[in-house]
């Protein structure tokens, strides 16, 4: 069941109903049974695992609040580690699939939100360890905790201390939290089907190299991924965070629109915030903190692990060991130049520098996310030498630009890429405007007509595409 | 002493933060300073341990929010009022 469908919708609006009905204490054990249930959709793997799992997290939880035994403690963390990495590895054998079209959920969901859980069950066991919450008493929690529908697909990944907290009561949604939650859902459905979607099959072309384009459009189909991979997650986050603001639950925000970042850092500031929280926590700050009195070289030290690690916690392939590579080297020139880049900024005046900063990073992240995307290396290398194939800017804008993206030349065909490439421009440049117009506590309805008008006539509704972020 | 701390965590703040005009309180966090980020705060907290001659150990680290949570820690373990 994937969250943009009419069985979505159905399948949130009697839960909802169900919700409103029960008596308060049995709002826990209803949320838990809901998300059981649309685990078992994807697949009873799915759902026996996460059963499991909660159960030996249960119990160790319990053991490591009265014995603080470290043994166990860390054997609980590698267990976790193996779980995740050896059904990942099951699971890249097969091959990712970033093309929409050919979504096919029974292919990638071994072990549906394993990575995005077993982040969280680690940081609970850590808490747990370091006496910094109580253990639960409440298994239903802990399953919520984990499984909690919303995001059990790509997370945002929560920290125990506050969403645990959340679930002891759960409140009563009143109509603000609902008139919320529809229109983050709302938001997320138009930034999926609307854009991401539209964008799928361009990326796809580009990246299949069966007709190899050439010069900038080949750059162009390369930025498109980084834009599609944008709206793809940041659409299912709106519609995590909306469907459990439904339930008067808050989950944490992923994005802060992040392609707009006029640095690396900057840019992992905004983007999938939830899981540099994590990482920051739980890794980087125990490793850069502990080597402090070798200065820099504690930071580049601290990149370098946190990087290659949340490389191979994407995908066990080079092309994702490249991927963090490009970070690292990023990050690493940004500490060198700090303050040569401060005095830039001083001297040269905003309006010029804020623009080629923001341009500078795009790139750099698209050029990362080109390894990210790729078959592999050889694919990213073909990629990037037909990009610098001479002539790089095209003669023909028409027929050497727009049409070789669609692969086709029609009237209809270039009508559409137009619009669509005026869509995400103006996403890109105005999407804090348009996102704090469309989801505001007093409703406004000339944008949402727009919005609608917008969705019916160039949302994608036949590909029934998930999410991009369900594989990892 | 306190007044002291707040002097001498100033001077390092302004140079971590590359804020030479900078004036701290208690209340200053890290969205009141674009520098304030992961990278710096750890560089930040390496200076106080040099300057006060004191070992922070690694669970305070995430918990100092503001200046102003780190000048209450340092009095603690100066033994001050």
């Amino acid at each position: 069941m994937t969250l943009v469908s009419i069985k979505y919708l159905l399948f949130l609006t009697i839960i909802l109903i169900l919700y409103r009905l029960v008596l308060p204490k049995m709002r826990v054990p209803l949320l838990t049974l809901a998300s059981l249930i649309f685990i078992g959709f994807y697949n009873w793997f799915s759902l026996i695992f996460i059963l499991v799992i909660c159960c030996i997290n249960f119990f160790l939880g319990k053991y490591l609040s009265k014995n603080k035994n470290k043994v166990v403690f860390v054997a609980g963390i590698l267990l976790h580690t193996f779980f995740l990495f050896f059904l990942k590895y099951f699971h890249f054998s097969k091959g990712i699939n970033f093309d929409a079209a050919n979504f096919q959920v029974s292919s990638f969901a071994i072990a549906l939100g394993i990575s995005f859980y077993t982040l969280q069950n680690i940081a609970y066991l850590i808490e747990v360890f370091k006496d910094r919450i109580k253990p639960i008493n409440n298994f239903f929690q802990l399953i919520l905790f984990n499984a909690f529908f919303p995001k059990i697909i790509s997370g945002p990944i929560e920290s125990p201390n506050s969403f645990l907290s959340k679930l002891k009561e759960l409140p009563s949604p009143n109509t603000n939290d609902l008139a919320y939650g529809v229109q983050r859902i709302a938001f997320g459905f138009f930034k999926k089907m609307v854009i991401a979607d539209r964008l799928a099959p361009i990326v796809a072309r580009t990246f299949d190299l069966e007709v190899p384009l050439q010069g900038f459009v080949t750059w162009t189909g390369i930025c498109l991924f980084t834009i599609q991979l944008y709206f793809d997650f940041s659409g299912y986050i709106h519609i995590a965070v909306g469907s459990a603001r439904l339930f008067g639950i808050r989950l944490s925000e992923n994005f802060n629109f992040p392609l707009r970042a006029n640095s690396i850092s900057d840019f992992w500031r905004r983007w999938h915030i939830t899981l540099i929280e994590w990482i920051k926590l739980y890794l980087y700050f125990p490793v850069v903190y502990r080597l402090r009195k070798v200065k820099k070289w504690n930071i580049i030290i601290g990149f370098a692990l946190v990087f290659l690690l949340s490389g191979l916690w994407h995908g066990v392939g080079l092309t994702f060991f490249v991927w963090a590579i490009c970070h690292i080297i990023y990050l690493t020139y940004e500490i060198l130049t700090k303050k040569k880049r401060k005095n830039w900024s001083k001297k040269i005046p905003q309006y010029i520098y804020q623009p080629i900063s923001i341009f500078i990073t795009f790139n750099l992240v698209c050029l990362s996310e080109l390894f990210f995307r790729a078959s592999s290396i050889n694919n990213a290398i073909n990629l990037l030498e037909n990009t610098f194939t001479k002539p790089f800017f095209p003669q023909n804008w028409i027929a050497e630009f727009w049409a070789l993206l669609i692969g086709g030349g029609s009237q209809e065909e270039l009508f559409n890429i137009y619009c669509t490439f005026l869509l995400f421009t103006i996403f890109l440049l105005f999407e804090r405007k348009i996102y704090k117009n469309a989801v505001s506590e007093n409703i406004n309805i000339f944008i949402w007509i727009v919005l609608l008008i917008i969705f019916f006539v160039f949302g994608i509704f036949e590909s029934g595409a998930e999410f991009i972020y369900l594989q990892f | 002493m306190k007044e002291q701390i707040i002097q001498k965590l100033q001077i390092i703040f302004r140079e971590v933060f590359d804020e030479p005009d900078l004036i701290i309180d208690e209340n200053l966090d890290a969205n009141q300073l674009d520098m304030w980020d992961s990278l710096t705060h750890v560089d930040m907290l390496t200076m106080v341990e040099e300057e006060f001659e004191i070992v922070i150990p690694f669970e305070k680290v995430i918990e100092f929010d503001t200046a102003g949570d780190l000048i209450k820690y340092i009095i603690e373990l100066k033994g001050g009022v």
